[in-house]
């Protein structure tokens, strides 16, 4: 288990990606509010001009790994003892499955 | 693990309590918390959708249109709106400042300002998306 983000470990990164998104989420409201999305031509070049794209998957990312901390919390908390291992193993994989389909789209926007 | 000593069945009222202001967003940021991680997954399928079949591009963002598309769209603003302002105030108060921690007053403050700050903000997201 001690791969897993638990502890002090947890408590840091959940303040640590606290702060990123606390500052990207009116950042990129901002910025994707000057931008069209009429076409998909539209779409790919407000998102993949400049650093925003990179900007956007870090933050995408650590969502993801605050994502793991807050529901970790929340099911240890709240679910019966017998199934909390069952629980977290859901989300993990849930929150996998979710990095996956990140990267491929991240991927297929970058190549066309 | 904290383990409760005995069989003995336990029953909380939550009802039977009466939780400070403090609690009770607490668990409004657990809970909006869950709301986004909800919102992210529904804006994923979209997103799939939007990305990966560009001959339905229009239609896919005309969904957003839809009174159940709007819907969608103004409760994971406001769930993630909340998750933020009382993340920030979560954070502030970790780090005392302006004794929001140590002072009562400050901090049953805080957290009446950030309501009253959540409430203008959805006036206006849900004036802007409808």
């Amino acid at each position: 288990m001690s791969g897993l983000l638990t502890g002090l470990k947890a408590h840091l990164w959940q303040r640590i990606s606290a702060i990123y998104l606390l500052l990207y989420f009116p950042l990129a409201a901002w910025y994707l509010n000057q931008h069209s999305f009429a076409t998909l031509q539209a779409f790919k070049q407000a998102v993949l001009a400049g650093e925003f794209w990179m900007i956007t998957l870090l933050a995408l990312l650590l969502i993801l790994v605050h994502a793991w901390v807050g529901m970790r919390d929340i099911l240890i908390d709240y679910l019966p003892r017998k199934i909390v291992l069952v629980g977290l193993s859901v989300l993990g994989l849930g929150l996998m499955l979710v990095l996956l389909n990140l990267l491929y789209l991240t991927l297929s926007l970058i190549q066309n | 693990m904290y383990q409760h000593p005995g069989n003995k069945p336990v029953y909380l009222n939550l009802r039977a309590f009466r939780f400070p202001l403090n609690a009770i967003l607490s668990i409004l940021h657990r809970i909006s918390g869950v709301l986004v991680v909800v919102s992210l997954i529904f804006g994923l399928v979209w997103l799939n959708l939007l990305l990966l079949q560009p001959e339905r591009y229009q239609q896919t963002w005309a969904w957003l249109s839809h009174p159940l598309g709007k819907v969608l769209v103004i409760a994971g603003a406001l769930s993630l709106s909340f998750h933020w302002l009382t993340g920030l105030r979560h954070l502030l108060m970790e780090h005392n400042v302006a004794q929001m921690l140590t002072r009562l007053d400050r901090a049953k403050l805080s957290a009446q300002g950030v309501l009253v700050i959540f409430a203008i903000w959805s006036v206006w997201v849900i004036w802007r998306l409808w």
